[in-house]
């Protein structure tokens, strides 16, 4: 039985939690979770009295709720078009006005907005309605998509001390590290979301890989059920120990998630030096890679293109780019964040110039516009499905595939958006009480129409090799076939996670990438990382042991596992040279500025 | 005699989907196993400390106040006289009017708080239709 500790302060004594089972840590949540979530007065205020107006040139979007980023109350805001872009505005009645980009392009904002479709949420949420939005997370009713994504935070430890990061354990003062029968229980939790039960997880932290029962993590993940592990890391360990990369295949990881921000050390001083290492042990073994930059105007953002060419030189391993627009936190005056802000127009116009127009505006799609395959196979089966709803402006998505030295999105060998109208028409007929083998026919022979044979890359041509996916894909709805599209394509990705500037509580609640909470609440990503002193802060140091004593526990000390890189080693080695090659030219850079690039990041150099 | 706090609403809007909704109630109570129309007795209007209450309406329909604000709206608050100490029947007309959809949500409340709701796919509540759901004898 747990003895917790329910001082004014302290929450849970977890020191004593390290035998308890699952059952317990389910028994603890309930008991503590409502004392953990946010309170009217002490957390946030509410001042919607004040709607913000429209000015000379302005154009109504629309209304919404939004947070002020410095006393986090909740405000009216206004979404508007002004020079053809799209701004959001609010005023907090404490720290004025507060005007923010919303989104680069308005034609772009528009074409997608024609793709939303909201969800049915989850049955069984945890909390009931008590707050206003952002502040009932934990999911409450109002929540409008079902998770797709949720991540499991396995430790705030970190082995590097980007000066960027302030939530890792030294500067946090405690270590929140969940163990394995406090794991199973959050698991527990997602096996029984319904209608539909989370089946893919990401491993976070922290930096996930120091956990050294990583390896019995993904087993017991896996064994549970939960089809799709990844593993968000630098992957700097991984670099040095294939035969953790290995195991952690072995044990079932489906792809690693890795920090990539650039292909130089002047763009990527977290991990340059390291990837191509990671890179080739992960070849070895079969283990896909999704590189994960995160873009900032005027530091990385000319590299996008570049990026994407190392990604499909390295096809065979890396499986996917998602583009992430830097989200800009803590208290920032309104010239930076406009030095730094990059939205998802602005990145996809980027990548259209720096590629020369191989992947252009047009073959863009919102993450939304394939929720009709979705209900197609509802409709067919009648069983609900995994469907994603978010928000259309968190995300956009395209495919690009290589065939010998060309590159051909996916938009230009099958007509995406007439496909995707004509399933949700075919959708909407099978609700209205339509035959389901008479649709399942006049899709099957439809089908082809779709297609641009002449275009399409030589792989899928093969056989007609494309058309048999597309059929097991939509029809079907195969798991395995969709894994054998990805093999032969690059998925190319943004995700613009919010901040207290241009948040929009639309957004928050369409979210479906989700945290778990060692008290078993699902928290969106948006509230937890943008709200971080209410809900990520909180609930970690509840669950966390003192830094002091954990160190006195485990026998470690902080230091003595942050990393230091031996620069000169790692890039006199061949895979360095032969993953880079042709993307970028490395003999331009002195070994001088390797070693100041990593140093001025935070990581110091040995050898 | 108490008062019991209802809702009515449409809003039309486009941003971030398109929606044009009207919502209607009408409140029951029940005595001596019979089901009485309640009076309304005053309309006010809303204010953000009323949203929570609105939300516990609007969720069952998927929808939340963030979206009633995303377009032109109007929420009235309704009061309804109904006795102390009584089971309160919410009757809660949804219509989404450019799809066509027409729910009724039937909610009973005892001593302010829900105790069930049920979403009833007939078009119309009737008479005997409520009966049936709540095993009374008569209407008035």
């Amino acid at each position: 039985m747990v003895q917790a500790n329910l001082g004014d302060n302290e929450v849970v004594d977890y020191l004593k939690l390290m035998e308890a089972k699952a059952e317990d840590f389910e028994e603890l949540a309930k008991k503590v979770r409502f004392r953990l979530v946010p309170k009217l007065g002490r957390d946030y205020k509410v001042y919607l009295e004040v709607k913000p107006e429209l000015r000379e040139g302005e154009e109504l979007i629309t209304y919404t709720h939004s947070s002020c980023p410095y006393c986090n109350s909740i405000l009216n805001a206004v979404i508007f078009k002004r020079e053809d872009k799209v701004w959001i505005r609010k005023i907090c009645p404490q720290h004025g006005e507060i005007e923010e980009v919303y989104w680069g392009d308005y034609d772009l904002y528009v074409k997608f907005r024609r793709w939303q479709e909201d969800g049915k949420g989850i049955d069984n949420p945890q909390l009931p309605l008590t707050s206003l939005c952002p502040f009932n997370c934990g999911l409450c009713p109002r929540h409008k998509s079902h998770p797709a994504l949720v991540n499991i935070v396995l430790t705030n430890r970190c082995d590097l001390g980007c000066w960027y990061c302030f939530f890792y354990s030294e500067r946090a003062g405690y270590v929140y590290e969940p163990t394995i029968e406090h794991l199973k229980y959050m698991i527990k939790v997602l096996k029984e979301t319904s209608p539909i039960p989370v089946k893919a997880v990401q491993l976070t932290g922290g930096e996930p890989t120091l956990r050294d029962d990583l390896v019995d993590i993904v087993k017991m993940i896996k064994a549970a059920g939960i089809t799709h592990v990844q593993v968000n890391t630098h992957a700097i360990r991984l670099a040095f120990e294939p035969e953790l990369v290995k195991e952690l295949r072995e044990a079932g990881t489906n792809v690693l998630y890795v920090s990539f921000d650039g292909v130089t050390p002047y763009t990527n001083p977290k991990n340059h030096w390291e990837i191509p290492y990671t890179l080739e042990n992960c070849k070895k073994v079969g283990l896909g890679v999704v590189l994960v930059p995160t873009i900032i105007r005027g530091f990385n953002d000319h590299e996008l293109g570049t990026i994407i060419n190392f990604a499909l030189k390295h096809l065979e391993v890396i499986r996917g780019v998602n583009f992430q627009p830097v989200s800009l936190t803590g208290r920032m005056p309104r010239e930076e964040r406009e030095k730094y802000r990059i939205t998802i127009p602005d990145a996809i116009k980027l990548i259209e110039e720096q590629t020369g127009g191989d992947i252009s505006k047009d073959d863009w799609y919102p993450v939304p516009s394939v929720a009709p395959i979705s209900h197609l196979v509802e409709g067919l089966t009648g069983v609900p499905q995994f469907t994603l709803t978010n928000h259309f402006a968190c995300g956009a998505a395209t495919y690009v595939f290589k065939d010998g030295n060309v590159i051909i999105p996916i938009t230009r060998f099958i007509r995406v958006g007439e496909l995707l109208a004509y399933l949700r028409n075919k959708a909407l007929e099978l609700a209205k009480g339509a035959n389901k083998y008479l649709v399942m026919l006049k899709v099957l022979s439809k089908l082809n129409s779709f297609i641009e044979w002449d275009r399409t890359p030589s792989t899928l041509r093969k056989r007609r090799t494309l058309l048999r996916l597309l059929y097991k894909i939509l029809v079907k709805h195969d798991y395995s076939s969709l894994g054998e599209f990805h093999y032969k394509t690059l998925f190319v990705g943004m995700m613009h996670f919010q901040d207290l500037y241009n948040h929009d509580v639309a957004r928050v609640q369409r979210c479906n990438i989700f945290y778990i909470t060692p008290d078993g609440r699902l928290v969106p990503f948006c509230s937890f990382n943008v709200l971080p002193d209410i809900y990520r802060d909180r609930v970690q140091r509840a669950y966390g042991i003192p830094l002091s004593l954990w160190e006195e526990r485990t026998g470690l000390k902080v230091k003595d596992y942050k990393y230091r890189r031996n620069v000169r080693k790692l890039i006199n080695g061949d895979t360095y040279r032969r993953y880079y090659e042709g993307v970028v030219n490395l003999s331009s850079i002195d070994v001088k500025e390797h070693i100041l690039a990593s140093k001025r990041f935070g990581i110091p150099v040995t050898g | 005699m108490t008062l019991f706090k209802a809702f009515s609403l449409r809003c039309k809007c486009s941003d971030p989907r398109p929606l044009n909704i009207r919502i209607e109630t009408n409140v029951y109570f029940i005595k001596e196993g019979k089901l009485l129309k309640a009076d309304l007795l005053n309309e006010d209007a809303f204010s953000s400390s009323d949203i929570v209450e609105l939300e516990n309406r609007l969720t069952p329909l998927k929808l939340s106040y963030n979206d009633v604000v995303h377009g032109d709206y109007e929420i009235k608050v309704l009061y309804f006289q109904v006795p102390e100490s009584t089971e309160v029947v919410e009757v809660i007309s949804f219509e989404e009017v450019d799809r066509n959809i027409r729910e009724n949500y039937i909610s009973i409340w005892s001593k302010g708080k829900r105790k069930l709701m049920n979403k009833v796919v007939p078009k119309e509540i009737d008479k005997r239709n409520l009966l049936r759901m709540l095993g009374l004898k008569g209407i008035d």
